[in-house]
């Protein structure tokens, strides 16, 4: 017999999977797939995807998603499978920020040190106060060599030091302030109008031990986040 | 199949107390639909661990966006989400060509050991031939253009019916069953290229078929 009518379309196939077609496009679409052989297998291939996307089913779960107030929970241990990962990570996520502020301070304690140190040897007059260098960078281009040497590293520890040790940054512009910059500026950076060869010394191997400590730290926060 | 939604007060419910503010009932919500919404992404993108992050932003923003939930119809609400959210990422990926062909030739395995070990309680070859297939089904999905390829994930995988399909989508009924038909009879022929990896069952080419019609008499690939 030859096939009775036009070949069915895959969305008319789809939907005879699904049992959506009506009863006269029922009998329409069997009576010519009954004849049709290349019809007959585009449907029964159309079925075959139908029932292995099914098998398929829901994909198990890997992770807790539920939110915290801080973060994320982990899933209770399962008696069949391990967890995967661990999301909850206070821990080394501490130790990254302590390790990342030991280090920075270590460093600018060194560069405080190293600063102090070259303008003693290249100064012959002493470059005094912060306010000085900082001034002096930021109007004059014709200034000696040694004070924009020593300027621009104390700028630098006097800007970047208050949020190395978790103070709040202070409100005054620090390099426009003709006054001394008191507070925690003065711990990292002491005042250089009377030098004394032993402290940038001390500054520096206080800081290479700090920045040791530091890097410590971040190196094994590092090897645990990588677990 | 999988889940059917609660009485629907209970969730109403839910919902306000977490539009409310109550972190914990917004929790009870997640752990109801989160394995759903994860399976959803899974499939769209082929990658568990861009999936994991697609259904942890998807839910963040879910919980942002509480306000917007009008009615308690979460479940449909949540997959949206998500499913807007995986073909960001899909998006994203389609500007880096290199990391697309990356996840296309290495799609995940990553649901296989709960496959295998809830299959291998019967035949292990059946489970084996079966791991196969859906490995094999999962390359397949990747190929399938994004709109057909969420029409067969919720439709067809995950069992949603078509007017939750409609709500997850945005699109109406008629566009869906011609997605969901072109996305099957795409991926029939694309099996049906790569039919020497599929198990024997599933192998219908044209000449092995049997000349007699397909009726109801004919064997069917899978009880």
């Amino acid at each position: 017999m030859a096939p009775s009518e036009e070949h069915v379309s895959d969305e008319i196939l789809s939907e005879r999977i699904d049992g959506l077609l009506v009863a006269d496009e029922v009998a329409r679409v069997e009576d010519h797939l009954a004849t049709c052989r290349q019809c007959a297998a585009r449907a029964e291939g159309l079925t075959s995807v139908r029932l292995a996307l099914r098998s398929m089913g829901t994909a198990t779960l890997t992770r807790d998603f539920r939110l915290e107030p801080m973060g994320r929970v982990d899933l209770p241990p399962s008696p069949r499978r391990a967890p995967v990962q661990r999301v909850t990570a206070s821990g080394w996520l501490a130790r990254r920020v302590i390790g990342s502020v030991l280090s920075l301070f270590g460093l600018i304690l060194i560069l405080a040190g190293v600063a102090t140190l070259t303008t003693q040897q290249l100064g012959n007059s002493p470059v005094s106060s912060a306010s000085t260098a900082s001034l002096s960078t930021s109007s004059a281009t014709s200034t000696s060599n040694s004070i924009s040497q020593a300027g621009s590293p104390t700028t630098a520890t006097a800007i970047t030091s208050p949020s190395a040790t978790g103070h709040p940054p202070p409100t005054t512009a620090l390099g426009a302030t003709p006054t001394p910059v008191g507070g925690p500026a003065a711990v990292v950076a002491p005042n250089h109008g009377n030098p004394s060869p032993t402290v940038p010394a001390m500054q520096i191997a206080l800081g290479t031990l700090v920045l040791l400590l530091g890097g410590l730290g971040l190196s094994r926060a590092r090897a645990r986040a990588r677990r | 199949m999988s889940i059917t939604p609660p009485a629907d007060d209970d969730q109403r419910l839910l919902v306000m107390r977490a539009q409310a503010g109550d972190l914990d009932a917004f929790n009870e919500l997640v752990s109801r639909y989160q394995r759903v919404a994860y399976s959803v992404a899974l499939r769209l993108l082929g990658d568990a661990d861009q999936a994991a992050d697609a259904t942890q932003d998807a839910i963040l923003a879910a919980y942002r966006g509480l306000a917007g939930l009008r009615g308690g119809a979460f479940r449909t609400w949540l997959l949206r989400i998500v499913t807007n959210q995986c073909l960001d990422v899909l998006r994203a990926r389609s500007r880096r060509p290199v990391m697309s062909l990356d996840a296309m030739s290495a799609p995940c395995d990553d649901d296989t050991p709960a496959l295998m070990l809830a299959a291998s309680d019967g035949d292990p070859v059946a489970a084996a031939e079966q791991h196969e297939l859906h490995a094999l089904l999962r390359r397949g999905l990747l190929v399938l253009p994004e709109d057909q390829r969420v029409a067969v994930v919720l439709s067809d995988i995950e069992g949603f019916r078509y007017d939750e399909i409609a709500a997850i989508t945005g699109a109406n009924l008629g566009t869906i069953k011609a997605r969901r038909a072109r996305g099957r009879a795409r991926l029939r022929d694309w099996l049906s290229h790569h039919v020497e990896l599929l198990p024997r069952d599933y192998r219908h080419t044209p000449r092995d078929e049997s000349p007699t019609g397909g009726g109801p008499d004919q064997p069917h690939p899978i009880k």
